[in-house]
């Protein structure tokens, strides 16, 4: 049978050789060789130094503290150990509920309301101000509300009906160092409901608005009274109103030959006829220049007169349609004179006609199709002050003609998904 | 439906819009849309920064208005209501010597043109019996007040504070002589003359050279008004052909996205 070793009796006092002391927390007091299982106390002497005879007690000065998490890790987390021998609720509370109420990974701050520079509820972080407020930065409508709380930090859960008494209770609130939550509208539990969790669900939502956001049903309102939309089973009272639309850019047009054709022969027409007219009025009026006064002569050359000026005025076109007695020369000249025709009325600059149609659907929505672009009608800046069209002649005249004002301002953007 | 004839302007209510890629939704109305050029290169959109509401007939109506034609800028004088018992007659009495020295009130405020840059394209449309007509803009100006009547009473109580010092150093002036420098023009003061010709001041100098010419003002509802207004419609009422196909005027929007934009990458 092998030996056992005696077990050396307990000693106490001092001197005897036991340099580490514990300070009661589980040491063996003159257990000398054995390794304390505990903190190692500390090597200074104990209190009899400081000769008051009291404890000293360390307490520490905890500052307002951030602790970033994971939602993960968040949700999965249990409530840290709180140790009994430590007073400050502040950890406490800080690691216990922040794992409730959490969306994302925001940051939670819980800070002393104290001193000149305290904010109030402003300071009690980003996420309360949101939740209070539903969301209200523009991104999202503001049907779609964004959740934080700093109540979670605190142990509240979103549904919990617990009154931020029960989440006080613990504090104490003649302690300086002890967290201070003002007591408003945005952080009353009766509200708690708008303090949820943002899921995936939400997000799903927020981007549902952001589309319909994307057709501008505003505008379809404004054009009700222009198109006669409202009323049915009557006439449309058309109003006639001034519009400014700003578009990208303005496509290039031209004329069909078809059209262009067409529309030279009928100015070639109405030359003719006018040359008609004129010559027609001179055979007239030629007899009874014989028979009538000098008064009466003048008052026909007065009507002969503007006659002229009109085919003055439509250039050198007057001098065209005489083309049997012109011969050749007459034709070429026609000919060239007729291309000159269809470039003045090909030019861009001189382009009139139909371009496109501007439809207004069932769901409000106003699209504009020019050739086959696909434009969106959209609502344009929202103007406070006086607009007007002005026409300035500076070439010639040095005239300004105010035409009218300017009542709505729409704003064309192209629809990438047709085109693309 | 032939060239020929002229739209038909009935909406084809109900009808689903599948060429306007909505098909699930349907057309309540349909607007035809004409395009004319006949004041495309005289329209005007006009900003009142300092107004508000609506213009009606005889309101803003200038009692003079100029213009200098080739920088384009306008200016208007708008009549105040002296009569008002709102106006303070012994102040506009002071500020009335900025016009003249003829003991004249402060009746009228003077409005200049102030050049707006365009970054888009801007058509005037106007909606009428169903249809939209639309002509470009060629200009945006906004007209802001003047107050260069305060400058001329500044300039005219510095004068009368200093007139005596003043003509002392003009006689001074008259009788130092005036050295000349000549210089000949380096390639550097050749391109420093160029930037100077365009910088900001250099072409305020040229605007303040130009002279005024006397513009003739129409208020809107006048004879002359109306005429010019009537040519905000298209005459003709073909179809014009758009040559820009939808890929041809995005690239006109963005500009080319070929390879050779990332050469330097």
């Amino acid at each position: 049978m092998p030996e056992v070793p005696e077990e050396k009796p307990l000693t106490r006092g001092r001197g005897t050789g036991s340099i580490l002391r514990g300070r009661g927390r589980g040491s063996t007091p003159g257990s000398a060789g054995a390794l304390p299982s505990e903190r190692l106390s500390s090597i200074r002497a104990p209190a009899a130094s400081n000769g008051s005879g009291s404890k000293m007690k360390f307490k520490p000065t905890i500052p307002a503290r951030r602790n970033k998490k994971e939602p993960s890790a968040l949700l999965a987390e249990e409530p840290a150990e709180v140790k009994p021998e430590r007073k400050d609720v502040r950890f406490a509370r800080g690691r216990g509920g922040s794992s409730r109420g959490r969306g994302r990974g925001r940051v939670e701050f819980i800070q002393s309301v104290t001193g000149p520079f305290a904010q109030g509820p402003a300071s009690l972080g980003g996420g309360l101000r949101r939740g209070a407020s539903g969301f209200s930065m523009g991104v999202l409508p503001s049907s779609v509300k964004a959740e934080g709380t700093t109540l979670g930090s605190m142990g509240i859960a979103a549904d919990s009906k617990a009154g931020i008494e029960d989440a006080l209770g613990d504090i104490d609130l003649n302690d300086p160092n002890a967290p201070v939550v003002l007591l408003t509208d945005h952080n009353e539990c009766a509200q708690g409901d708008e303090f949820d969790v943002q899921t995936e669900e939400m997000a799903i939502k927020a981007v549902e608005e952001m589309t319909k956001l994307k057709l501008d049903y505003s505008v379809a309102a404004k054009l009700e009274p222009i198109v006669g939309i409202k009323k049915e089973g009557s006439d449309p009272m058309y109003e006639e109103k001034m519009v400014v639309l700003q578009i990208p850019a303005m496509p290039e047009f031209e004329v069909g030959q078809v059209v262009l054709q067409r529309r030279l022969a009928e100015k070639q027409k109405r030359i003719v006829q006018r040359k008609e007219a004129a010559a027609a009025s001179e055979e007239d009026t030629k007899p009874d220049i014989a028979n009538m006064d000098v008064a009466e002569v003048d008052s026909t050359d007065a009507d002969v007169k503007p006659d002229i000026a009109k085919l003055d005025a439509d250039g050198n076109e007057d001098i065209k349609p005489d083309i049997s007695t012109l011969g050749d020369k007459g034709k070429a000249k026609v000919e060239d004179d007729t291309e000159k025709e269809e470039v003045a009325e090909s030019d861009a600059s001189n382009i009139d006609g139909r371009i496109g149609t501007l439809v207004v659907l069932k769901s409000g929505a106003v699209r504009m199709k020019i050739g086959d672009i696909l434009l969106d009608v959209s609502q344009g800046a929202d103007s406070q002050f006086l607009r007007g069209l002005l026409a300035v002649d500076m070439h010639g005249s040095n005239s300004a003609f105010m035409l009218g004002n300017v009542d709505e301002q729409f704003v064309c953007t192209p629809d990438l998904d047709s085109i693309v | 439906m032939g060239d020929n004839d002229v739209e038909m302007t009935e909406p084809s209510k109900g009808a689903a819009a599948t060429d306007y890629g909505l098909p699930d939704d349907e057309i309540v109305a349909e607007i035809p849309i004409y395009l004319t050029h006949d004041l495309a290169k005289n329209l005007h959109l006009l900003q009142y920064p300092q107004r508000s509401g609506s213009i009606k007939p005889g309101e803003l109506l200038p009692s003079v208005a100029r213009i200098k034609p080739i920088h384009g800028q306008i200016e208007m004088d708008i009549p105040l209501d002296v009569q008002s018992p709102m106006y303070n007659k012994e102040r506009g009495l002071e500020l009335g010597a900025g016009l003249s020295d003829n003991n004249r009130l402060l009746d009228i405020t003077t409005l200049v043109s102030v050049n707006i840059p365009k970054n888009s394209t801007y058509a005037a449309g106007v909606f009428q019996n169903g249809e939209l007509h639309l002509t470009p803009i060629e200009k945006i100006t906004q007209l802001r007040p003047s107050l260069k009547y305060l400058d001329r009473v500044a300039e005219k109580e510095l004068a009368a504070s200093k007139l005596d010092i003043d003509d002392e150093e003009e006689e001074y002036k008259e009788v130092k002589a005036q050295t000349v420098q000549v210089t000949v023009r380096s390639a550097q003061a050749e391109e420093a003359l160029r930037q100077q010709h365009n910088s900001i001041a250099f072409m305020h100098q040229k605007l303040e050279e130009e002279p005024w010419s006397k513009l003739l003002y129409f208020d809107v509802g006048t004879e002359e008004s109306n005429a010019v207004y009537s040519k905000l419609f298209a005459s003709n009422r073909e179809h014009l052909t758009c040559k820009d196909s939808p890929d041809e005027y995005l690239t006109k929007i963005i500009g080319s996205t070929e390879a050779n934009v990332f050469q330097d990458i």
